[in-house]
């Protein structure tokens, strides 16, 4: 799946200038959203902390992380067990990262 | 026409600040405030009297349903667009309940934003055809999951669902799409005990999800 949809962002955001500046608040705030996905798995509530990443994901034209978001989102609903699926989204995050940090 | 004066709602920094790049850069928007969660939002508009408040669903500690609530009982002048995840097609009734004018998708491109911000200073309504196709069809889903009715039971009458008040928290909670923890904390009860009135809920209604169990429990007026 699309790391990041660019042709989307582009679209919905309306303007180049605009689309960068809130991918450099993503930058800028991942790392806080990597802790807050560890400390839901610490014991926080973990399908609320899902939904919020989700959010996020979707705003930015994120498929790949808003996909395993959503995933873990449905799993935490369900009582199942969200280990995979957190280590699986903390990985998309740093991918994300990765690749716009060289855009 | 003086600018359309906006306060911006949502509790995801990147959201926050995607829209208030997006509209500040038309020339028809002001954007007077920007606020993270629903009571700061109500202390926010009180103050500043926007026209239009584009504001989160979910929200913590007051949610954007309630908050639209308020601001429309206490200030029904200024209009509340509602800004959603795709998926919480479950609220768009609710949203419309409270006066709500609007209700969008979090990835709604700037056009489409703006215009339902612009309608509902006009009075109008913008919903994303997305989350009404949605809902109609969750809706269509709960309702073909009731089946045909008991013999006899030919008045088009909705189906008898007796739920316990227990039952009837649960679903209401899970009508506001918390999670079997979350509800846990809400109402003082072990997580498996919400696991099994969950379950019991979706057995007596006959659905087959949490999804299905909330607009069914609306349309049989069990929840508001």
């Amino acid at each position: 799946m699309e790391v990041f949809d660019r042709a989307g962002a582009l679209r919905a955001f309306g303007k180049e200038h605009i689309l960068r500046a809130t991918v450099e608040v993503f930058l800028s705030e991942v790392e806080g959203m990597r802790q807050k996905l560890r400390d839901a798995a610490q014991g926080g509530d973990m399908g609320e902390t899902a939904h919020w990443l989700k959010g996020g994901f979707a705003a930015l034209y994120a498929p790949a992380a808003r996909d395993a978001a959503e995933r873990l989102e449905a799993a935490a609903r369900d009582g199942r067990d969200t280990s995979a699926l957190v280590a699986a989204l903390d990985g998309e995050m740093v991918r994300l990262s990765e690749f716009l940090s060289q855009k | 026409m003086p600018p359309l004066r906006v306060v911006i709602v949502d509790d995801h920094p990147v959201i926050l600040h995607g829209l208030r790049g997006m509209l500040s850069d038309l020339e028809d928007f002001e954007v007077v405030g920007a606020a993270s969660s629903g009571r700061e939002a109500l202390e926010m508009v009180e103050a500043l009297r926007p026209d239009v408040v584009l504001m989160d669903v979910r929200l913590p500690d007051l949610n954007g349903l309630e908050a639209t609530r308020r601001i429309k009982e206490s200030m029904p002048e200024i209009e509340v667009v509602l800004i959603t995840v795709s998926d919480s097609e479950l609220y768009l009734v609710e949203a419309l309940r409270w006066g709500a004018s609007g209700y969008l998708t979090k990835d709604s491109s700037r056009d489409l934003i703006a215009d339902a911000l612009r309608s509902a200073r006009r009075g109008g309504t913008l919903l994303s055809t997305t989350l009404v196709q949605k809902a109609f069809g969750a809706l269509a889903r709960a309702t073909a999951s009731l089946g045909s009715p008991p013999a006899g039971d030919d008045n088009g009458l909705p189906p008898l669902v007796e739920l316990t008040p227990r039952e009837l928290d649960v679903l209401r909670q899970v009508s506001l799409g918390r999670s079997n923890r979350a509800i846990c904390h809400e109402l003082s009860l072990a997580e498996v005990t919400v696991k099994k009135h969950v379950q019991s809920i979706l057995g007596k209604m006959g659905v087959k999800d949490r999804t299905q169990a909330a607009l069914l429990g609306v349309r049989l007026g069990l929840i508001d």
